[in-house]
């Protein structure tokens, strides 16, 4: 593994305890919620963050070890660092600003100067070399953000939200440039995002952070099919009910039963059903479903093809109907419904 | 009723300027001016004001770095006491100086013995008397640049490979800037105006410590004429400066 970091630190309110590994090549995106310990994740293993306990180690090298008394100060770790809203310095042309780390490296004035100008070719941004960095635009000055970090030739890069700062409709072009990019760049790479279609398009493999601790990590179909967290369920668009497995049933912690058609491990277990596979109806459904729960319609969203209606009551539920039946059941906040699904639609794994 | 306010203050703050050029001797002006005695406090003026914006750039800038950096205690009662003779009356902090190093001041003493250095009445005790009075103006506004400083372009700075010296050279002072020019012109100009501290450590010798200011304050006794005209100098050269600057540097700051 290129990249090994497993940290410990409390940083405000933020307890971090994670562990990350990414190999040459790979790219990890780490997703979770706003305040969820990912920025400080990446900030620990660049040495921005000082680690109470654990290891940052790069290759052979390690630098961080607090047990070994080891601390190699951020100037000296061989990673670059691409920042939220890309902190070019406002005081440098874009030329110097990727030159920057080269001068820092001891090159001379003159081929750090020629070596940037490469970079900036190699972006698409040559043109725009003497140009001040206020006067980039969103897409370029993350590109000149992305030549600097890339210039002194890291083994590994971090990226902290690298498309946040754009707006919605630049925001699609440039994650296919950053892709492009990433692709070209053959160290270790992190890159830290809440929003689960970046993750996907830009990453190998997803590791979500939720309060300072890995719940999970796989590729974007493992993360879509067995789901570990509300958070993670709610991303993808699937109810996640957590119980403990009985024979035929799952018993959720405030005594429901979820009815299946296998039987379930008699452990802890998570139920997963599609929005899709939910029904709403006005009136006490009678025949087949064995599951079905009065519940309070909470929230109504979603466009003229589908509509996600979430439910809540001994259980949260979130069904996806057709607009003719928003309609045709007056579903709005407030009413009062009942919510069906199949046994059959119900998949339980191991927690 | 705010405009009505606002062109009060105006003509409040102009009739005084307005009254020194009505007073002016318009045909005698350039005779007036041409007197060695308004050459010698001029030289001595731009001399002491810019030897004090020197002083209090080369020193003022590390003690506003520090304060506004470095966490220790007592930070507090340290920049109360460097603000000081911004509150004082300059005739103390004059005072002061003269006890701290006057021929037997506290330090004083010392350095006639030591080193045969005499400050007071001479052109370096002008110095250290304007530099005492004007460096709070540069190291109240630095710090005040250095905290609004976004500390994350120093991390990235770092992350691209540079030492700390590097980052401060390269990023936080370059950053600074616009504080720091506004902090030594700020402190040039409450130089060049300086009269009590001056006047009270180190006299009022004509050609070694008179500048401007204490030339006018003569003048007014023999020659109200000259000092009318030296006045008129100080308003042309200050005015001149402040607006330049306005335009280019307070602006950015």
């Amino acid at each position: 593994m290129t990249l090994v970091a497993d940290v410990a630190l409390v940083k405000g309110t933020l307890r971090l305890r994670a562990a990350l590994q990414v190999a040459d090549g790979e790219v990890v995106a780490l997703l979770g919620p706003n305040g969820a310990g990912k920025t400080t994740l990446l900030r620990a293993v660049a040495g921005l963050d000082p680690i109470e306990r654990g290891v940052v180690r790069v290759g052979e090298q390690v630098l961080d070890d607090p047990a070994g008394d080891v601390f190699v100060p951020v100037e000296r770790r061989p990673i670059g660092f691409v920042f939220q809203d890309y902190l070019l310095f406002g005081h440098l042309s874009v030329l110097d600003n990727v030159a920057f780390g080269l001068r820092c490296h001891g090159m001379g004035r003159k081929p750090a100067a020629a070596a940037a100008m490469g970079w900036l070719e190699r972006f698409g941004l040559a043109a725009a070399a003497g140009d001040h960095p206020r006067s980039l635009s969103g897409g370029q000055a993350q590109r000149a953000a992305l030549a600097r970090a890339l210039a002194p030739h890291p083994r590994v890069l971090l990226l902290d939200e690298p498309l946040a700062a754009l707006d919605v409709a630049t925001r699609r072009q440039v994650r296919g440039e950053l892709a492009a990019h990433l692709a070209d760049f053959p160290g270790a790479r992190v890159l830290v995002t809440h929003d689960p279609v970046e993750a996907v398009v830009l990453a190998d493999r997803i590791v979500v952070i939720e309060e300072g601790q890995v719940v999970q990590q796989g590729s974007a179909a493992d993360i879509r099919r067995h789901p570990r967290s509300d958070y993670v369920a709610r991303l993808v668009g699937i109810n996640l009910l957590r119980g403990r497995g009985n024979d035929h049933h799952v018993l959720l912690p405030n005594g429901a039963e979820v009815h299946l058609a296998d039987t379930a491990p008699a452990s802890d277990v998570f139920a997963v059903v599609r929005p899709q596979s939910v029904a709403i109806h006005r009136h006490r459904p009678e025949g087949t479903p064995r599951n079905v729960w009065r519940l309070t319609v909470v929230g109504v969203e979603g466009d003229s093809e589908r509509i996600r209606v979430e439910m809540d009551g001994a259980l949260s539920l979130v069904a996806e109907v057709t607009p003719a039946a928003l309609t045709e059941l007056h579903l709005a906040p407030g009413a009062e419904v009942w919510a069906s699904f199949k046994a059959t639609d119900v998949v339980v794994y191991p927690v | 009723m705010v405009l009505g306010l606002a062109a009060v203050a105006i003509g409040f703050m102009a009739l005084p300027f307005a009254g020194l050029l009505g007073r002016t001797p318009w045909g005698n002006l350039a005779n007036l001016l041409a007197d060695p005695f308004v050459a010698e406090a001029l030289r001595l003026s731009v001399l002491t004001s810019l030897a004090a914006m020197a002083m209090s750039l080369l020193l003022g800038v590390p003690l506003a770095w520090v304060l506004a950096r470095v966490p220790f205690p007592g930070r507090a009662v340290v920049r109360g006491i460097i603000l000081l003779p911004m509150v004082l009356p300059p005739v103390v902090g004059g005072a002061a100086l003269l006890f701290a190093l006057g021929r037997r001041g506290l330090v004083g003493q010392w350095l006639d013995e030591r080193f045969g250095i005499l400050l007071p009445f001479s052109t370096w005790g002008v110095i250290v008397a304007v530099t005492f009075i004007a460096m709070p103006f540069l190291v109240i506004t630095v710090e005040a640049g250095l905290r609004s400083a976004d500390l994350r372009f120093e991390e990235a700075a770092a992350t691209l490979g540079a030492s700390r010296l590097t980052v401060l050279r390269r990023v936080t002072l370059p950053m600074a800037w616009p504080s720091i020019a506004a902090g030594a012109v700020l402190s040039w100009a409450r130089g060049l105006g300086e009269f009590g501290a001056s006047i009270t450590f180190a006299g009022n010798l004509k050609g070694r410590t008179q500048t401007m200011p204490l030339a006018v304050f003569q003048a007014l006794e023999s020659d109200r004429d000259a000092a009318v005209a030296i006045s008129l100098v100080m308003v042309a050269v200050s005015l001149a400066v402040l607006v330049a600057l306005r335009e280019r540097w307070f602006r950015v700051a």
